[in-house]
C-alpha cells in the first residue's frame, strides 16, 4: 500500500474531459514529479488531490484512507498541503499574517507555531527581513519562498508543490528545489507538478503525463533528456 | 473561469438549414394570429377596470423592454428607471395641462402625440448622460449610481411644485376619442406593438448584434472594429426613449400624475420583472412585465376567499394587503428565478417562440436553426452568460492564458497570441475598481463545479490537435515562454 | 498614512468654520454638529456594507432593510405588544436580524457564490425587496414611532434633554451612537489585526482560492461576514430610526443606505476606518447643503423651495464626483 493513490482518476471542466483513468503512486519519504506539456492534465491531477477541483470518477487514497472528494479543509488537516500555482499570497497581509493563516488547522498552537515559523525562516533567511511588509510587494521569487514557507506552518505530511519554478531566475529556481530538497529530507513526501526539467535531479520518481493519463513513469535519475524531450515533443529524437 | 480565449459568438447565422412547409407556415401564423386575436378580443370584451388593467401591463412591458435594453443586452443594472419614467410622466402631463390647456378643454391627437415625444426625448436624454456615465462607471458601481439618482429624483425633482402642483399631482387628459377604458386600452397596445416592432428591428440589424457582442466582452468586441462606445450610448438613449414613452402612457392612464407612483419599490420590482421574464428574451420580459403588472388584480378574489374563509385570516381582505402579497411574491419569485431556472420564463416558453419563429418544435434549448434564443445562448454560456450579466474591467479576460487547467490551452494559447498581434490592442477598460472581480484569477478554474455549462467548446474546440502537433517545439517552447512571462507579470 | 492626512484636512476644514461662525444663530455651525451626529449614523451602516464587500465582492443593497426590520422588530415588542423592556427588545431584534443575515447567506448567496457580482446584487436587492413587502404587509406603511433608549426631551419640564453644541441640543440617542460607533471601531480593528477569524476574513477579500487552499472553511468565513453584516445593519437601524424620526418600511433604504455607500465609496469601499471617515464627510455634506440651500436666495426664494431634495443632491453629486474622478477612494487601500 502506497502513501499516495491514484487509482482511475477522471475529472474535466464543463463537458470536456482533462484526466482519464488517471493512476499512479507515490511512496513514502520520496519526491515525485508529474512532467508535461501545457494542458496535458498536471495542475488539475494536483487540484483534484487536494479537493479543490471535484472528481467525475476513480479513487484518491492517502495513507490508507479513502479521501477522494473531501473538502480542502479537512484535507489540510490530514496533511495534504497545495502550494499553489502563481503563489497565491494574500498581498495585503504581512509575511507574519500570510504564515499565521498558513497554520489554520493548529492556530490554538501557538508555541508550535513559533517553532515552525522558526523553521520555515531557517530555509528561507529572506523572509525574516521582509517581516512585516505586505506579501503583494514582495518580489515573484520571495512570493514563492512565502508560499512555501505558508505550507510547511500546515504541518504537512504530503507537499504538493504546483509550477514552484514558474516565472522564476535559474538561481532563484534552484534555491527553491535545494528547499523542497531539504523539505523532502525531514521527511515531507513530495509531489511537484514542473515543466522545468532541471526538477529531475531532485526526483525519486517521475511521471510524464500526456493527454490526462500517465505516458511514461520512472526513476528520476533514469530519465535522460532524450526521453523527456520525447515527452515533451511526442515524437522520438 | 477555465476560458482561457473569447472570441465573438455568432449571433444569427444566415443560412437556415431547416425551413418549415407551407403548411407548417401557415400553421405557425394562424397561431400566432390566434394569440394576438386573443389579445384584442380579451381587451375588447373585458370590464373597463379589467381593460385599465391590461393597459397597465402593457405600459409595464414598455418599461419591461426598456430595463432590457439596459440589463439584458448589455449587461449593465438600471435601478434608476422611475426616474426616466416618472420625469418623462410629469414632463407628458405638464405639457398637456400646462401648455396646451387640455385640463379644461380635452386633448386632442396631436397634443397628446406632442406630449409624448417631448416625453421620450426626455427619458432619451436622460438615459444619455446616464449612458456616458457608464462609460466609466459599471457594474456594481453603476447600479449604485443609478440607485442614488432614483432616490434623488424621489426626494428632489418629483417634489417640484411646479410639476407636481404642491403634491397635489399634475392631471393628464386622455386624447379625444381614446377616453374610454377600451379605446385607451388598444391604444396602449399599439404602442407596446410600436416598441416591439422597433427593439425587434434594431436587434436583428447591425447595430443589435453590435451591442450583444459588447454585452459578451467589450475589449474582444473593441479588438474587433466594434465601436463599443458608440453602441453602448445608443443601448441606453433606445432604453430611454422607451421609458419616456411608458412615462407618458402611464400619465394619460392614471390622468394624474404623483410622485408616489415612481417610488423605489416600484423601480425594483421593475428590475425583478425583467430577471423573471428572463434577461435578453423579448418574449419572456413581456410576458413577465404583464405578469407583474395583472399579479395583484388576479390576487385579489383570492386573498378576499382566503380571509373570509377562516377569522384569523381576515387581514388578507384589509385594503392594500393585495399589493404588499404582489411585492413578497415579486420578489421570492426573482430570488427563486435567479437561483432555480437563470433563464427566466423566456426559457420555458422558448420552445414555442422558436417553432413561432420557423424551427422544429424541439423541447432543447440548444436547437439547431436560424437564430438561437437569447435563452438557449444564456443557457449555454455558464452562470455569467446565465443572468447575462457583465462583469467590469475584464480586460484581463483576453490576455489571461496561461491558465493551464484548459483543455485546450496550447490551441487556445495560439488564437490568444494571434489575436493579440494581429489585432489592436483593447482599449483600456475604464474600470471603475481594480478589485470589482469576485475572486482572484486561478480561483476560478478549480471552483467550477462539473457539469455546469462552459464556454470552451464554442472557443476553440473546433480542430486542434492536428493543428498543435503541425506547431512543433519551437512554437510550443516560444508560447510556453510566453505564457510563463505572462505568469509572471500577473504576479508583480 | 494617508487617512491620517484626510482626517486632519476634514477636521482643519470644519474646525475653521466652527470658528469663524462662533455664536451666529443663522450661520452653519449647528449644521455641522447635526451633520457630524447623523454621520457618525451612516458610518455605522457603512460599516457593515464595506464588510460584505471585502468579504464577497457584493454590494448588499438588503442591508437597509437589516435595519429597517430590527427597528421594527423592536417596536413590535416594546410596543406595540409591549411585552419587554426596551433593553431587551433590542437584543431581541439585533438576534433576529443576525439570524435573518445568516440565513439569507444559506439561502442566496452561497448557491451564487461563483455567479457574476452583479448577479448577487440583483439578488440582494430581490431579498430587500422582499423584507420591505414583509415589514409593508406586517405593519401598513402608516408611520410608527420607535422611541429612543432615553427620551431627548425631558417630559416634566417640555425642554431638551443633553448639551448643547452651537446651538444644537445634542440628544442621549446622539450620544449613545457617537459612543457606539467609537466602540465598534475600536473593537473592529482589534478583530481584523489580531484575531484569527478576523485575519481570515481579509484573507477571503484578498484571494478567495488562497483561502482554501490553506485550509479555511469557505462557508464559516461567509457566515461569520454575513452575520456580523446583518448584526452591524440592525444596530444602525435600531439606533438611527429614535433618532432621525419615524419608522416606514423602506425607511432606512431610502434614507441612509445610499450616503452609507456613499460614505464606504469615499473611503474606498474596502477601508473600514475609511467608512467611518466617509460617513462623518457625508454628514457633513448633507447639513451643509441643507443649509446653505435654504440661507441663499436666488430671487425672493431660497433654494431650498426651488429644487427641494438638496440634501440628497449633495450626496448624489458627491458619489458621482468620488467614482468618476477617484474610484479608488479618498483613503485608498485595504484597511
Amino acid at each position: 500500500m502506497s502513501f499516495l493513490e491514484i487509482r482511475d482518476l477522471s475529472t474535466g471542466y464543463g463537458a470536456i474531459p482533462v484526466l482519464q483513468g488517471l493512476s499512479f503512486d507515490v511512496e513514502e519519504g520520496e519526491t515525485a514529479v508529474l512532467l508535461g506539456l501545457n494542458g496535458a492534465g498536471k495542475t488539475t491531477t494536483i487540484l483534484t488531490i487536494a479537493g479543490l477541483h471535484e472528481a467525475w470518477g476513480g479513487s484518491v487514497t492517502f495513507d490508507g484512507k479513502e479521501i477522494t472528494g473531501r473538502d480542502p479543509k479537512r484535507l489540510v488537516a490530514e496533511g495534504i498541503v497545495l502550494i499553489p500555482e502563481g503563489r497565491h499570497v494574500f498581498p495585503q497581509l504581512t509575511i507574519a499574517q500570510n504564515l499565521r493563516l498558513g497554520a489554520w488547522p493548529y492556530r490554538k498552537d501557538r508555541g508550535g507555531n513559533r517553532e515552525r515559523i522558526e523553521q520555515a525562516v531557517e530555509y528561507f533567511p529572506r523572509l525574516r527581513e521582509r517581516w512585516a511588509q505586505m506579501a503583494g510587494t514582495l518580489s515573484g521569487g520571495e512570493q514563492q519562498m512565502l508560499a512555501i514557507a505558508r505550507g510547511l506552518m500546515a504541518r504537512p505530511k504530503m507537499l504538493l508543490i504546483d509550477e514552484a519554478s514558474l516565472g522564476l531566475s535559474p538561481k532563484l529556481t534552484h534555491t527553491v528545489f535545494d528547499v523542497v530538497r531539504q523539505i523532502n529530507l525531514a521527511g515531507t513526501t513530495v509531489l511537484m507538478v514542473e515543466q522545468n526539467a532541471g526538477v529531475l535531479k531532485l526526483a525519486d520518481r517521475a511521471f510524464v503525463m500526456e493527454k490526462g493519463t500517465i505516458v511514461y513513469s520512472g526513476a528520476g535519475a533514469d530519465m535522460n533528456s532524450a526521453d523527456i524531450r520525447q515527452a515533451y515533443m511526442g515524437a522520438p529524437a | 473561469m477555465a476560458t482561457a480565449t473569447e472570441v465573438l459568438r455568432p449571433v444569427t447565422t444566415r443560412e437556415d438549414k431547416w425551413r418549415p412547409s407551407t403548411k407548417g407556415w401557415v400553421a405557425r401564423r394562424a397561431v400566432l394570429l390566434l394569440i394576438l386575436g386573443g389579445i384584442v378580443f380579451l381587451t375588447a370584451s373585458v370590464e373597463g377596470f379589467w381593460a385599465d388593467r391590461i393597459a397597465r401591463a402593457a405600459i409595464f412591458a414598455v418599461i419591461g423592454l426598456s430595463l432590457n435594453m439596459v440589463l439584458g443586452y448589455i449587461g449593465q443594472v438600471s435601478l434608476g428607471h422611475q426616474a426616466f419614467v416618472g420625469i418623462a410622466a410629469f414632463i407628458a402631463a405638464y405639457y398637456a395641462t400646462e401648455k396646451a390647456g387640455c385640463e379644461f378643454e380635452g386633448c386632442s391627437m396631436s397634443t397628446f402625440i406632442t406630449s409624448t415625444v417631448f416625453a421620450a426625448l426626455s427619458g432619451a436624454i436622460a438615459a444619455g448622460v446616464l449612458g456616458l456615465v457608464a462609460l466609466r462607471i459599471r457594474g456594481l458601481y453603476l447600479a449604485l449610481i443609478t440607485l442614488a439618482y432614483g432616490l434623488v429624483s424621489q426626494n428632489s425633482i418629483f417634489e417640484i411644485s411646479f410639476l407636481t402642483r404642491g403634491g397635489a399631482g399634475m392631471p393628464a387628459v386622455r386624447p379625444d376619442g381614446w377616453v374610454g377604458d377600451h379605446a385607451f386600452a388598444f391604444l396602449t397596445l399599439i404602442f407596446l406593438a410600436g416598441v416591439i416592432f422597433v427593439d425587434w428591428s434594431m436587434m436583428r440589424s447591425k447595430v443589435g448584434r453590435a451591442i450583444l457582442s459588447v454585452k459578451h466582452s467589450e475589449p474582444v468586441a473593441a479588438s474587433y472594429g466594434i465601436n463599443v462606445t458608440g453602441y453602448k450610448i445608443i443601448a441606453f438613449v433606445l432604453s430611454g426613449l422607451f421609458a419616456g414613452v411608458a412615462g407618458s402612457l402611464l400619465a394619460f392612464r392614471n390622468q394624474n400624475v404623483v410622485a408616489n407612483d415612481f417610488s423605489f419599490v416600484e423601480t425594483l420590482t421593475w428590475v425583478l420583472m425583467v430577471v423573471v421574464g428572463g434577461l435578453g428574451n423579448r418574449v419572456g420580459v413581456i410576458i413577465g412585465s404583464a405578469f407583474f403588472a395583472m399579479f395583484g388584480f388576479i390576487l385579489e378574489p383570492v386573498l378576499h376567499w382566503l380571509g373570509g374563509l377562516w377569522g384569523p385570516l381576515h387581514f388578507l381582505e384589509e385594503a392594500g394587503a393585495q399589493a404588499y402579497v404582489v411585492i413578497i411574491v415579486g420578489a421570492a419569485l426573482a430570488i427563486f428565478t435567479i437561483i432555480e431556472y437563470p433563464g427566466g420564463i423566456g426559457q420555458q416558453v422558448s420552445p414555442i417562440t422558436r417553432w413561432l419563429g420557423g424551427q422544429r418544435f424541439s423541447m432543447h434549448p440548444d436547437g439547431h436553426g436560424k437564430h438561437q434564443t437569447q435563452a438557449s445562448e444564456a443557457s449555454k454560456t455558464g452562470v455569467m452568460g446565465r443572468l447575462g450579466l457583465q462583469r467590469s474591467g475584464s480586460t484581463d479576460e483576453v490576455t489571461e492564458a496561461s491558465d493551464e487547467t484548459a483543455p485546450t490551452s496550447v490551441m487556445e494559447r495560439a488564437t490568444v497570441m494571434e489575436q493579440a498581434t494581429a489585432s489592436p490592442p483593447p482599449p483600456p477598460a475604464p474600470a471603475v475598481h481594480p478589485d470589482d472581480e469576485p475572486v482572484a484569477h486561478a480561483s476560478g478554474s478549480a471552483d467550477d463545479p462539473p457539469g455546469k455549462p462552459d464556454p470552451v467548446p464554442e472557443v476553440g474546440g473546433t480542430d486542434e490537435g492536428p493543428a498543435s502537433r503541425k506547431r512543433g517545439f519551437l512554437g510550443k517552447l516560444g508560447l510556453q515562454k510566453n505564457g510563463a512571462a505572462q505568469q509572471e507579470e500577473k504576479t508583480r | 498614512m494617508r487617512t491620517g492626512v484626510v482626517v486632519g484636512v476634514i477636521a482643519g476644514i470644519v474646525g475653521l468654520i466652527l470658528i469663524l461662525g462662533w455664536g451666529d444663530v443663522e450661520g452653519p455651525n449647528g449644521s455641522i454638529v447635526i451633520g457630524l451626529f447623523q454621520g457618525a449614523a451612516y458610518g455605522l451602516l457603512a460599516v457593515g456594507l464595506v464588510l460584505v464587500y471585502k468579504g464577497t465582492r457584493v454590494f448588499n443593497f438588503a442591508a437597509g432593510e437589516f435595519g429597517t426590520l430590527a427597528a421594527f422588530i423592536a417596536f413590535l415588542f416594546i410596543h406595540q405588544w409591549k411585552v419587554v423592556p426596551y433593553g431587551l427588545g433590542i437584543l431581541f431584534a439585533l438576534i433576529a436580524i443576525t439570524l435573518l443575515g445568516l440565513f439569507m447567506e444559506r439561502v442566496i448567496v452561497r448557491p451564487l457564490m461563483h455567479a457574476p457580482r452583479v448577479t448577487l446584487l440583483v439578488a440582494t436587492i430581490a431579498f430587500g425587496l422582499l423584507l420591505v413587502g414583509v415589514e409593508l404587509f406586517a405593519f401598513r406603511p402608516e408611520p410608527k414611532n420607535l422611541h429612543p433608549l432615553i427620551q431627548g426631551i425631558d417630559q416634566a419640564t417640555g425642554q431638551p434633554v443633553g448639551p448643547e453644541l452651537a446651538g444644537y441640543f445634542v440628544s442621549p440617542q446622539e450620544m449613545v451612537i457617537v459612543g457606539v460607533v467609537l466602540a465598534l471601531a475600536a473593537s473592529l480593528g482589534w478583530f481584523f489585526s489580531k484575531t484569527d477569524l478576523g485575519l481570515a476574513i481579509l484573507a477571503t477579500s484578498q484571494d478567495a482560492f488562497a483561502t482554501r487552499v490553506v485550509g479555511i472553511g469557505v462557508a464559516r468565513t461567509s457566515q461569520l461576514i454575513w452575520g456580523m453584516a446583518a448584526f452591524l445593519g440592525a444596530l444602525a437601524g435600531l439606533l438611527y430610526v429614535p433618532a432621525g424620526g419615524a419608522l416606514a418600511p423602506g425607511v432606512i433604504t431610502t434614507q441612509t443606505l445610499i450616503p452609507a455607500f456613499t460614505a464606504a465609496v469615499i473611503g474606498g469601499m474596502t477601508s473600514l476606518p475609511g467608512a467611518f471617515v466617509g460617513g462623518i464627510v457625508v454628514g457633513l455634506l448633507q447639513q451643509l447643503a441643507l443649509w446653505a440651500s435654504g440661507h441663499y436666495y436666488l430671487g425672493d426664494q431660497p433654494w431650498q423651495q426651488l429644487i427641494p431634495g438638496s440634501a440628497d443632491v449633495a450626496v448624489f453629486a458627491a458619489l458621482l464626483v468620488v467614482l468618476l474622478a477617484r474610484p479608488q477612494g479618498l483613503l485608498g487601500t485595504e484597511a
